[in-house]
């Protein structure tokens, strides 16, 4: 024996295990904490680490892990956590535990001092989702989906209600009209005079055939032959009259077609103008509201962050799973290296393999009622599902305060070729703070007083997903900030007075054929009964105004084109009125003075054979 | 100046201090600790082995030294010798398949081919070593140590002013 070797390596070798012995919960706390670290990027802190090694078992009394994001935050911390491993495993190198229990998680909790890390490293989990995770995936998305939906748009309202630069007069049909009308009207009237010069040397014809009718006297005509010359120049003139008569009754029809013809084209002034409040009303594009388009508008941002959490937490756990995946064996020995053989074994385990972890938020009043409690069972976290033979499953509930519950049931399996994930999240009571709803420029208002309740159920097979979510919104109540800067803003303010409530869901799906995306809430039903309402007197309304307008910019012109039609059409019409009763004085007269005639010469040749008689009785 | 040492430490060795069987068993299990490419269970308790018995550690540091060399160079046979013992014998498949699943395993890496093979290679060539070392020690002792003295090199070697002045500052430390 080498007493040497006794004294100054075996008694210190001794002496060193004894005080490893005491010393070595520390030295597993502090790696623990520095592999921890190391993970997530920020401070973890473990406290009263007990580690015993019949049965291999860790206990510590208190687990604090930093949040990355906020310094004086924790991701989470727990109460008393212990697990048990298995040794034999553990000298392979393998991680396996069977039961793992966590009391008291809770979530958000504040710290007293900085959670960062000195120079602010990055932790394995951070940073290493690539461009398309699927959280990027789904922003793209969403993004999309916005920039393509029809929104409410300000712009779009203030644009198109403005009624003085749609009141153009140059642009109506209208004036358009009146103008040519004018023109028509001129140009007949030119033709009306040529008529009516015609009809005057009628007149004239017939004043003087007037006259010369007037010069017969029938009583002072002594013989037969004066009067029947007189009936000859009665029937002249008769023939005359009728050949005045044919003309004139011929130009007339034409001069009243034609103010007929007018009169009617006047008559499509009022279509006319019809036809131009409706292209003004074209031109206004009155709105034909898109109600999903305000319902995303309004809480199309509220979605889209919710959407958003749960594919950051997607992501955190495919990046986790990511990091469980096997490393590959070398194949071909290196110098010195060798080759590891295989040989067949009882049961084969992954590098990491935690069966059971169970988790209880503990019921400690003395933490904040805000903080969440987390409380479930995660199964089977291990580095190879196929080795394992079982998929990472999780069931946990969550609390804060009295009202608000949440759960989230979660399947991850990588046992086929093909990944699938599965979760499906619920989340019910959140009493949303007061939050803004529209936009600065358009209809800001803060929505105060909301609960919301949510399930979101997201299946994730390969590099499709599916993603399905519904909201539900109560209690909500409107304050407006300001007044109603245009006509678009007061609508979409007596729609939404109304609504206190309402569901929206979503559902995002990456398959095969491309990315759908559809957001359904029945905020647009009640958007629509209240569009159909307000906007329905709002356009009724507007249609008036424009109307207005529209009749006010061309009655000017059509009432001085009316006065001027009516005048020349008075005019034409008296001359011809004029005209025409001396045609019909003449008619008159021809008729009395040929009756006349005719009656003198009755006489006369009664006298005649009278006088005959005498004759032939005086001679007997 | 590495080798020129190595050289007068064997002679060392040989020449006097501890017993042919206490030199000769620092040069056995010298050469099974040298020849094992990595620390494993079985290595440890050599070690201990070493540091409890009485052997020569001079023997033992020189023993792996030259073995670790050697058993870079011979390499590729240890890792074909585990390959056969471990995959090619089927006598033995149950016995490594049930030491696999034990417990201690994994701690002397014997399903490793290189530490296989060069771990039977050890124990093969630790008798051979043991006893030859030892009938060269006592053979060096009564007549190989004076012929070796008399040869032109050794005395070339020891009178050359490099190595004199090697074994000055050597000797300072009090040797």
């Amino acid at each position: 024996m080498r007493k040497n070797f006794i004294l100054f390596v075996l008694i210190p070798l001794i002496i060193f295990l004894v005080v490893a012995w005491f010393r070595i919960d520390r030295w597993v706390e502090s790696g623990l904490e520095r592999a921890g670290e190391e993970l997530v990027g920020a401070r973890v802190e473990i406290d009263r680490l007990d580690l015993t090694f019949s049965p291999l078992m860790v206990r510590f009394g208190r687990l604090e892990v930093a949040s990355t994001q906020d310094s004086l935050r924790n991701l989470f911390e727990t109460g008393e956590v212990h697990y048990t491993m298995d040794f034999g495993q553990l000298l392979r190198g393998k991680t396996i535990v069977d039961s793992m229990e966590v009391d008291g998680l809770i979530l958000g909790t504040q710290r007293s001092s900085s959670g960062f890390l000195p120079g602010r490293r990055k932790g394995l989990l951070e940073g290493s989702l690539g461009k398309d995770n699927f959280q990027a995936v789904m922003d793209r998305l969403l993004q999309q989906v916005k920039a393509s939906t029809p929104l409410f748009d300000p712009a779009l309202w203030r644009g198109r209600i403005n009624v003085d630069s749609l009141i153009k007069a140059q642009n109506f049909q209208t004036l358009a009209l009146v103008d040519s009308l004018r023109q028509l009207t001129a140009s007949s009237v030119a033709e009306w005079d040529t008529t009516l010069q015609a009809v005057k040397a009628a007149g004239q014809r017939l004043q003087e055939m007037k006259e010369r009718i007037l010069a017969i006297h029938p009583p002072e005509l002594k013989s037969v032959e004066e009067v029947t010359k007189a009936l000859a120049t009665i029937d002249a003139a008769r023939k005359t009259y009728n050949e005045l008569t044919a003309a004139f009754n011929e130009r007339h029809a034409t001069i009243r077609g034609k103010v007929e013809d007018l009169s009617g084209a006047v008559g499509t002034i009022d279509d006319a103008v019809k036809a131009d409040v409706r292209h003004v009303l074209s031109l206004a594009r009155l709105p034909d509201i898109n109600t999903m388009g305000l319902a995303e508008l309004l809480i199309g941002q509220q979605v889209l962050e919710n959407a958003e959490r749960v594919a950051a937490l997607v992501d955190e756990s495919r990046a986790l799973a990511a990091r469980w995946t096997p490393k590959p064996l070398y194949v071909y020995p290196e110098r010195m290296k060798g080759q590891e053989i295989p040989f067949p074994v009882v049961r084969g385990y992954p590098e990491l393999w935690i069966k059971r972890l169970k988790i209880s938020g503990g019921s400690g009043s003395e933490q904040s009622r805000n903080y969440i409690r987390l409380a479930g069972m995660v199964d089977n976290i291990s580095s190879d599902h196929r080795l394992a033979g079982e998929p990472m499953s999780f069931t946990l509930d969550g609390t804060r305060g009295a009202t608000l519950g949440f759960g989230l049931v979660g399947r991850i399996d990588r046992r086929a070729e093909t990944p699938i994930d599965h979760y499906t999240a619920r989340i019910s009571g959140i009493h949303l703070p007061a939050f803004s709803l529209g936009k600065a420029d358009f209809l800001p208002a803060v929505a105060t007083g909301p609960t919301l309740a949510a399930d979101v159920t997201i299946s994730i097979p390969g590099s499709s997903f599916d993603v399905q979510g519904d909201l539900r919104l109560r209690a909500l109540a409107l304050a407006f900030q300001n007044d109603p800067r245009n006509v678009g803003e007061r609508l979409a303010r007596d729609i939404l007075t109304g609504v206190t409530g309402f569901d929206a869901g979503f559902r995002l799906r990456r398959g095969g054929e491309g990315v759908n995306a559809v957001f359904t809430t029945d905020l647009d039903n009640q958007f629509a009964d209240g569009v159909r309402r307000v906007v329905g007197e709002e356009l009724t309304r507007l249609q008036n105004q424009l109307k207005a307008r529209v009749e006010q910019e061309v009655a000017a012109r059509r009432r001085e084109f009316e006065r001027y039609f009516a005048a020349r059409r008075e005019e034409v019409q008296k001359q011809l009125d004029g005209y025409k009763s001396l045609v019909e004085e003449n008619k008159r007269m021809l008729e009395e003075r040929r009756q006349e005639l005719e009656a003198r010469l009755e006489q006369l040749k009664r006298g005649a054979v009278d006088k005959v008689m005498d004759k032939i009785l005086k001679r007997e | 100046m590495f080798w020129l040492k190595l050289f007068q430490d064997i002679l060392a060795i040989f020449r006097e201090g501890q017993s042919p069987r206490q030199v000769a068993g620092g040069f056995m299990l010298g050469s099974i600790v040298g020849f094992s490419p990595m620390l494993t269970l079985q290595g440890l308790v050599v070690w201990l082995i070493i540091l409890i018995l009485n052997v020569n550690l001079g023997a033992v540091f020189l023993s792996l030294t030259v073995c670790a060399l050697l058993a870079w160079l011979l390499d590729p046979f240890f890792h074909w010798l585990g390959y056969q013992i471990l995959v090619n014998i089927p006598a033995l498949q149950s016995f490594w398949t049930s030491f696999y699943n034990s417990l201690l395993s994994p701690l002397t890496r014997f399903n490793n081919t290189v530490v296989m093979g060069s771990f039977v290679a050890a124990l093969v060539l630790a008798l051979p070593v043991y006893f030859g070392m030892k009938h060269l020690v006592i053979a060096y002792r009564k007549t190989l140590g004076a012929k070796v003295e008399k040869l032109k090199i050794y005395q070339a070697v020891k009178k050359s002013g490099l190595v004199r002045t090697w074994m000055k500052i050597r000797d300072l430390g009090g040797r």
